[in-house]
């Protein structure tokens, strides 16, 4: 075996891998074969505002001195129908957190 | 202003990771597609749409794992993990593949592709003749230009072995070119 047909093969070799395969539409069909782009989480948002508003009148009911009315309404709803004053003014907070909540989500969607 | 020089692998992969960037990756595919298909040609012994459905499957493969990829290898490496794997799958439902060693393959009756001049027409039909880790070890170092350890981490065999094949493939190479020009 001579060092000259050595090269030629090392040579050989080096230029067949070295030469380019035409694209010829391959990377388009790569690009086609992807899956679908992830979908945004769309109830991000919402789940966030919705739930760091309910946080917020947690932690304020909380934090009031005993005996607030809105307070007293979250625990008269839960008695319906007893339906005190303090029980609307709850109900009317919870009706406009729902009514937050949708408006974002059909915002998002 | 200097030209903008083009992304590294590393900046591309990290694009598609954190922001499901498609662009980036069609560009990861434009670089690489060329010695993929190359490589696939030749462990496919010149089947050339076998070896074009085979490197499609193995983009969509690094597209599906590059979450999972962890830049202790070189991209290379680890897309040639990808295709060779996709190829040894699709080869095995139809014969045993033997990487270790084993008996010389039967010449390929379909491999002969209007490739330009004849000595590499002569090349793709002697490569074919190799057998499957012959053939996958010269694909890994020549085609896919990986160090012989890379090779032998992407194929899954000893260092040694790999190569004991592409000593054996050249060898093999050297006889059958000789022949042809014969």
């Amino acid at each position: 075996m001579t060092d000259d047909s050595r090269d030629r093969l090392e040579a050989l070799l080096r230029e067949d891998a070295a030469r380019a395969v035409a694209d010829e539409g391959f990377c388009r069909r790569v690009a086609a074969a992807l899956p679908p782009p992830r979908a945004p989480r769309a109830w991000l948002r919402p789940a966030l505002v919705v739930g760091s508003a309910a946080l917020g009148g947690v932690l304020a009911v909380l934090a009031a001195p005993a005996g607030i009315p809105l307070a007293q309404g979250f625990a008269d709803l839960a008695r319906l129908p007893a339906l005190t004053p303090a029980a609307l003014a709850a109900l009317g907070l919870a009706l406009a957190m729902a009514v937050t909540a949708g408006v974002l989500v059909a915002e998002e969607s | 202003m200097g030209e903008r020089s083009e992304p590294a692998d590393a900046e591309l992969i990290l694009a598609v990771v954190a922001r499901d960037d498609r662009e980036a990756f069609s560009r990861l595919v434009v670089r690489h597609q060329s010695w993929v298909r190359a490589v696939l040609r030749r462990l496919a012994k010149g089947d050339h749409g076998l070896a074009d459905d085979l490197a499609q499957e193995t983009f969509l493969l690094a597209w599906r794992h590059l979450p999972s990829f962890r830049f202790d290898a070189r991209f290379t490496s680890w897309l040639y993990r990808i295709a060779f794997n996709a190829w040894l799958s699709e080869t095995r439902k139809r014969r045993e593949v033997l990487l270790e060693d084993g008996a010389d393959a039967q010449p390929a009756g379909e491999a002969a592709p209007a490739v330009g001049e004849a000595e590499r027409i002569d090349l793709e039909r002697a490569l074919a003749t190799l057998s499957d880790g012959e053939r996958a070890a010269i694909a890994a170092c020549y085609y896919a230009d990986l160090s012989h350890a890379e090779a032998a981490q992407a194929i899954g065999i000893p260092m040694g072995t790999v190569k004991t094949h592409i000593l054996r493939a050249k060898a093999k190479l050297r006889a059958k070119l000789g022949e042809e020009t014969r």
